[in-house]
């Protein structure tokens, strides 16, 4: 009995070994390499505080077949910039860096001149695993409406009723948008970037002294021309947010609009609808223009059916941005 | 001491039971603690290869659709035939390379000690013969430092595709 249990006495003895660089380079391959799980419709970024036990991993890529393409909302996330999800030192041990050992860690990303991203403690001079990365940050793209390019006339005005009622549509076509013929670092994903509309240039675009008010009626979602049943009174800020020169309003007019410059609407992921292929998002904007009542001269409005989609000259399409990110873990 | 008769065996059975004890209190203690020793170093190979591939990587990711990457126009230039245009390339390449090599974020100091060297290999379509083109080193010869290397293919459009390769050679020193 005694000879059986010397074995094991030394047995005992064994190290455990860690390997900090080797945690570390895991770290970053997650990091770097991997877009998370859950990932896809709904991915783990879009939970909130109450639920994050229900993310697995955190990677920051924008797919598994993008390496080194990182999504800038999970960065946003993942940096605790978000209002919704906030992540503690055990998510971070939990969730990207693994390994039955409490390490302290330290990551950091910096994107070209942008103030760096830090989360963690601060790493001792030496003995700590070591990974340094280089990425790309993926900046989604968005639509910058020139008010004036999308002027209309009118040289006919009612004396009696000087109105025009005039509708102005951002369109999504969600099978246009998302292109798979275009690589994913340079495509639309609706799905888990935002998207915003910017309609400038509003009051100068119009022939001021001629024009008594412009009221925004209001502003109305549809799907596939069918308008949605939202609460438009409400603010919903975790799907949508309207500014009127920098300040937030609900999507419920009237809102006299004559001197305003620009109007904002931003949308966050997943958009609405953006999984079902082959459906498409109307933002419309209806407005109602005031003019004086002088049959002699044309009144200008903006009008149109805008296409929220590629090569067109008002839209900015995703594009990518250098960085750098170090991994530090002991 | 002599002892004779029967007790001299209860002495013997404890001198066995105090072993055993002293035996199995050594097992509790030494399967009760872990020793954790950090691990050998030769990861530092893994980081620079790593590094070296991410850096051509970036080289060859356009910063949006429809432009050339950067590893792309050089490739172009040093094909081109014309010797200006392949020392240009020569130049672009350093300094784009070495731009991505030294990048930090801030929260550690990054020493300047990688060296490199870079060439790229093609098939001349004139002379259809497989050509290679220095595209820059740091100057100092390899010497006897452990080198590793890392490489990437790029698929290039002029005029029908061609394939290219990048290979550089990465040391510390």
């Amino acid at each position: 009995m005694v000879l059986t249990m010397v074995p094991g006495v030394f047995a005992g003895l064994e190290s455990a070994e860690i390997d900090y660089d080797a945690v570390a380079y895991r770290t970053s391959v997650i990091l770097c390499e991997d877009p998370g799980w859950p990932s896809g419709e709904s991915s783990w970024e879009s939970f909130d505080t109450a639920h994050k036990d229900e993310i697995e991993r955190m990677g920051l890529t924008i797919s598994s077949n993008s390496p080194n393409i990182l999504s800038k909302e999970k960065v946003s996330h993942f940096f605790n910039n978000s209002e919704n999800l906030f992540l503690t030192e055990d998510d971070y041990r939990s969730k990207v860096i693994f390994g039955e050992l409490p390490y302290y860690y330290n990551i950091s990303l910096k994107i070209e001149d942008d103030p760096a991203n830090i989360t963690g403690t601060v790493a001792p001079d030496s003995r700590y695993g070591y990974m340094r990365r280089l990425v790309k940050l993926k900046e989604p793209g968005y639509a910058m409406i020139n008010s004036g390019d999308f002027n209309d006339t009118s040289d006919y005005i009612n004396a009696i009723d000087p109105s025009i009622y005039s509708g102005f549509s951002v369109i999504f076509d969600y099978g246009e948008i998302r292109n798979k013929s275009i690589d994913e670092a340079y495509r639309f994903m609706p799905q888990s970037e935002p998207a915003a509309i910017t309609i400038h240039n509003f009051s100068n675009s119009l022939n001021k002294s001629d024009v008594v008010s412009v009221t925004l009626t209001k502003v109305r979602l549809k799907k596939d021309g069918t308008e949605l049943p939202l609460a438009y009174g409400e603010y919903d800020n975790e799907t949508y947010r309207f500014y009127i020169d920098d300040v937030l309003h609900t999507l419920q007019g009237p809102v006299e609009i004559k001197d305003a410059d620009v109007l904002k609407f931003e949308m966050y992921p997943p958009l609405m609808f953006s999984d079902e292929i082959g459906t498409s998002l109307s933002v419309v904007f209806n407005m109602t223009y005031e003019y004086l009542p002088d049959e002699t001269i044309p009144h200008y409005y903006i009008s149109g059916d805008i296409p929220y989609a590629y090569d067109r000259d008002y839209m900015t399409e995703p594009s990518l941005r250098n960085g750098v990110m170090e991994v530090m873990i002991w | 001491m002599v002892i004779i008769d029967d007790s001299g065996q209860l002495f013997t059975i404890e001198g066995l039971v105090a072993g055993l004890i002293m035996l199995s209190t050594a097992f509790i203690v030494m399967g009760s603690i872990n020793v954790y020793t950090p691990g050998d170093a030769h990861i530092t190979d893994m980081q620079l290869k790593q590094l070296g591939s991410d850096a051509l990587l970036m080289l060859d990711t356009p910063g949006s659709s429809g432009e050339k990457s950067t590893l792309k126009e050089l490739a172009e230039k040093v094909s081109s035939g014309s010797a200006v245009q392949a020392d240009a390339a020569r130049a672009e390449f350093r300094t784009a390379f070495e731009d991505e090599l030294k990048k930090g974020t801030g929260t550690s100091i990054v020493v300047d000690s990688i060296r490199y060297n870079a060439t790229v290999y093609y098939r001349d379509i004139g002379t259809d013969s497989i050509k290679s083109y220095p595209l820059g080193d740091t100057g100092a010869e390899i010497a006897r430092q452990p080198a590793i290397s890392t490489g990437r293919l790029l698929l290039v459009d002029s005029g029908g595709n061609r394939i290219f390769r990048v290979e550089v050679r990465l040391w510390r020193e």
